[in-house]
């Protein structure tokens, strides 16, 4: 185990003794179903554009790559 | 003998908590100088946590006048700007060489953001409000600028828990993803040899570049035209060539300045009151949690790819996906070389990275948009 894990261990059990009104600062009182599933579609929605988007940069490299082709001496 | 007990008010009105964060800044100090661990942010950050946790110190706002730090965190911070300044460094230092010769290994990048959405599921099931999910989440992309904005954004009450969890863990890419890509990989698979066909690229395509991806990204998502726009401008002003001057001067004078800024503010977030609690705790192990994950997502989509590619792909460069640049390309080309004394992988794994750095960026702009 790293320095630093053992660090943020050691930490955690100094937190752990933190009294309850510090332990107040979870956040308490919402829909977590909602928040959930909200958390779910943006995830969702997210994963599909950042493939669509890094395979829109795949083929426009393709394409950069064919119009522009390297001149002698170029690297 | 009022004047006298002045001079003790800082004495007087230390308390544990005090005293508790005083340690976790020498701590992070000691990473940084002892062990290297990220030492440009981790010593400012370790300093400026000091600072704000001497009682009444001058150094952030008080009742009787300004404090520096909270100037420079209304400046820097809260405005944005230190975070995207950090970028158009960034964008000076990359050589998106690797990944021009190789743009399939844009698709690793995607899949290695799955630890930041992995986590902001977690983190809703914790409790956290969806803004506060979305900032704990983005420290899956190992991306210490783009977690700041995101979580200056949506959830300035943790940002110094977020951002010292994000640069720690970036830190520690080579512990975390080696256990893991083992764990998901046969030695067979740690051994696939991949070609390497080197190909020239043109000035005008290292050119193109930055500006093709700003455009694309900005029209279809504009509030990640800052961040995305910041990056490839440095970016630019490397491949353009005719500015020599200002380029050199991203990447060293701009980049080093606006370290040290932001490194000492973002340590000035961290008061006692605001940082020891439980959620910080939770933070961290969420941390940890998204790399894991974005290192999950990475190797099991290669594998996924395998099974309908003829030229099989090494999985472990999947894990290459996360932004943390360059370690976790180091990590995989010496595990592939642990393997196999033969198998160099690291230009396939250098171009994943890079791939990296760009899906962070997009992620980040992506939570921006779709968290309201």
């Amino acid at each position: 185990m790293s320095t630093l894990m053992k660090l943020w261990l050691t930490f955690g059990v100094v937190l752990a003794a933190v009294p309850a009104q510090a332990q107040s600062a979870l956040p308490t009182g919402q829909d977590t179903g909602v928040v959930l599933r909200r958390a779910l579609e943006i995830s969702a929605w997210s994963m599909l554009a950042i493939f669509v988007f890094m395979s829109l940069f795949w083929v426009s490299t393709l394409v950069l790559m064919r119009l522009l082709p390297a001149k002698s001496g170029e690297k | 003998m009022a004047s006298l007990s002045e001079l003790f008010v800082g004495i007087s009105g230390f308390t544990w908590q005090h005293g508790v964060m005083v340690l976790v800044g020498l701590i992070l100090i000691y990473l940084a100088i002892a062990k290297e661990y990220e030492p440009t942010l981790l010593l400012p950050i370790g300093f400026g946590a000091i600072l704000v946790n001497i009682p009444f110190s001058a150094a952030i706002d008080q009742a009787s006048g300004h404090g520096v730090l909270s100037i420079l965190f209304r400046a820097g911070i809260i405005t944005e700007l230190f975070p995207l300044l950090i970028f158009v460094a960034i964008g000076a230092m990359i050589d998106f060489a690797p990944l021009l010769q190789n743009p399939k290994m844009l698709l690793f990048g995607a899949a290695a953001q799955f630890g930041i959405f992995a986590t902001m599921c977690f983190a809703a099931l914790a409790g956290f409000s969806l803004k506060q999910a979305a900032s704990i989440g983005i420290i899956g992309a190992a991306d210490g600028p783009t977690s700041i904005v995101v979580s200056t954004r949506f959830a300035p009450e943790l940002l110094g828990a977020i951002s010292v969890a994000a640069y720690s863990y970036m830190a520690l890419v080579p512990i975390i993803q080696r256990p893991v890509i083992k764990l998901l990989t046969t030695k067979h698979e740690r051994r696939i040899r991949m070609d390497h066909k080197y190909q020239p690229v043109s000035r005008a395509t290292r050119i193109a570049f930055p500006l093709v991806v700003t455009l694309v990204t900005s029209l279809f998502v504009p509030s990640a035209a800052a961040l995305i726009g910041m990056l490839m401008f440095g970016n630019l002003l490397r491949e353009a060539g005719v500015v020599e001057r200002l380029s050199k001067g991203a990447q060293n004078e701009l980049a080093n300045i606006v370290t040290l800024l932001l490194g000492i503010t973002i340590g000035s977030t961290m008061v006692a009151e605001r940082f020891l609690t439980s959620s910080t705790l939770l933070i961290i192990g969420m941390g940890l949690v998204a790399f894991i994950f974005d290192t999950v997502g990475g190797v099991l989509f290669a594998k996924l790819l395998n099974l309908f590619l003829k030229h099989k792909i090494n999985p472990m460069i999947g894990a290459c996906g996360i932004s943390a640049f360059p370690m976790a390309a180091r990590v995989v080309y010496k595990l592939g070389l642990e393997e196999d004394k033969q198998n160099h992988l690291l230009m396939h794994a250098v171009s994943a990275n890079v791939g990296g750095q760009i899906a962070s960026v997009v992620a980040g702009g992506l939570i921006l948009a779709l968290v309201s």
